[in-house]
């Protein structure tokens, strides 16, 4: 045994350390400096700062878009956009398709009402698509909270002259928001067709006497043509019975019409429901 | 960081390199594992107050850098291509019949046998630097000479 100690005692000292290990040893110290040692650390800093950076801009956008009411679903529908100040003089633009004289569609897009006078009220309302029927789903607009107890209505059984030249009597409180409904957008396949008569009681809205619902059925190009409104009937309602119009609106929508409805409590305030899902109810 | 690290490596490289060719049994492994442990020197934290311990912790850490590079998943799938059967050197002398014998000891009994033979350390010194217990480090050192002595008997 002694001799196979020597052996193995042989052949470790036979085991030298290249001259290069050697170097390349010495060379650490050169490399690992307090600087490298910095530098090492910054990079894990500067690691975590990127991804506390991405995780900050991720949370920010998500916020900003719940705040400006978008739908995260990517349908990118702005939810509060249904209720509008406008002034008497601004409420369609002349490029509407609505006409400023008679109230009533004249191109394929829906009413867009524009100009707000107040900024800092409720957002401006959606923008319809090209067709009411085929246009994403929106939600059902807010119920004003309150109004004022007088408001000069115009022609409440005129149906073809928009009630634009109310003056407000007294400042009125922003809208007060009512549950969303979400629509889910549709394709309109076939022609439509409208029962008779309007499934709304125009009579019944008629008695109040200060704001007013515009019920537009619209044609498709399935009905032969361009899409154009065929008959408008305007009444004069309050936002007192607003549940009520609901109803009746939604009942608009199971026939696939576009319905506008819009309040002028004080005359500035604007109610606007276009393209909804007539499937739903 | 180490004011004394050109002298630490002047003084310990070839104890240390020798140690982790016992366990590597080739030569850029075992240039790996001493970069890896003066790299530790060099960013630890510890102020050795006695030579003795300093080069303890040397051959633990060294020993445990072995052990770690032959357990990594990379270094058990390959094979440098000196092992491969056609470029093996054909002709055998004692020194590679002691490394063989070496290397085919069991990874436990390398850096006894080492530290044993070469370094003279006692049982006690060798279950410091390793890590396991001196009882443990007699058992093991009585295996790998059996086993050596089965190895390197006839020659």
């Amino acid at each position: 045994m002694k001799n196979e100690k020597e052996q193995i005692r042989q052949y470790y000292e036979s085991i030298t350390v290249p001259d290069s290990t050697i170097e390349k040893l010495r060379a650490l110290e050169a490399a690992e400096t307090p600087a490298a040692d910095r530098k090492r650390r910054s990079g894990v800093y500067f690691r975590f700062a990127l991804a506390a950076a991405m995780f900050a801009v991720v949370c920010a956008v998500g916020i900003g878009f719940l705040k400006d009411g978008y739908l995260p679903s990517g349908n990118l529908v702005p939810i509060t956009e249904t209720v509008q100040t406008a002034t008497e003089e601004t409420l369609y633009e002349p490029s509407s398709s609505v006409s400023a004289e008679t109230g009533l569609h004249t191109g394929t897009e829906p009413t867009q009402p524009i100009q707000p006078t107040q900024p800092s009220d409720p957002p401006e309302p959606t923008q319809p698509a090209e067709s009411a029927p085929q246009t994403s789903g929106q939600q059902l607009p807010t119920r004003p909270a309150e109004t004022g107890p007088s408001s000069p209505a115009v022609g409440p059984t005129e149906p073809t002259e928009p009630i634009v030249s109310a003056e407000p009597t007294e400042p009125t409180e922003p809208a007060e928001p009512v549950p969303n409904m979400p629509m889910d957008p549709i394709t309109l396949t076939e022609p439509l067709t409208v029962p008779q008569p309007f499934p709304i009681d125009y009579s019944y809205y008629s008695e109040y006497g200060r704001s007013f619902i515009r019920i537009t059925r619209l044609t498709t190009a399935e009905d032969g043509g361009e899409a154009a409104p065929l008959e408008t009937v305007t009444k004069d309602v309050t936002d007192e019975i607003i549940d009520d119009l609901y109803e009746g609106v939604i009942e608009a929508f199971a026939y696939r019409w576009h319905v506008e409805l819009k309040l002028f409590p004080e005359g500035e305030h604007q109610l606007c429901i276009t393209a909804l899902n007539p499937k739903r109810e | 960081m180490k004011n004394d690290f050109q002298q630490v490596v002047t003084q310990y490289a070839a104890s240390l390199y020798r140690l982790a060719y016992s366990y590597c049994g080739n030569h850029p492994d075992t240039e790996d594992v001493l970069q890896e442990v003066y790299l530790k020197y060099l960013r630890c934290e510890i102020d050795f107050p006695a030579e003795a311990q300093r080069r303890s912790w040397l051959m633990t850490v060294t020993a445990n850098e072995c052990r770690d590079l032959l357990r990594s998943a990379w270094h058990r799938k390959r094979r440098f291509i000196e092992e491969l059967p056609e470029t093996a050197a054909p002709e055998a002398d004692d020194q590679t019949q002691i490394h063989d014998a070496i290397a085919s000891l069991p990874v436990a009994y390398r850096g006894v046998v080492y530290l044993y033979y070469f370094e003279d350390y006692d049982s006690a010194e060798i279950a410091q630097a390793l890590g396991i217990s001196a009882s443990a480090v007699r058992s093991r050192l009585e295996r790998a000479r059996k086993q050596l002595k089965d190895l390197l008997g006839g020659s």
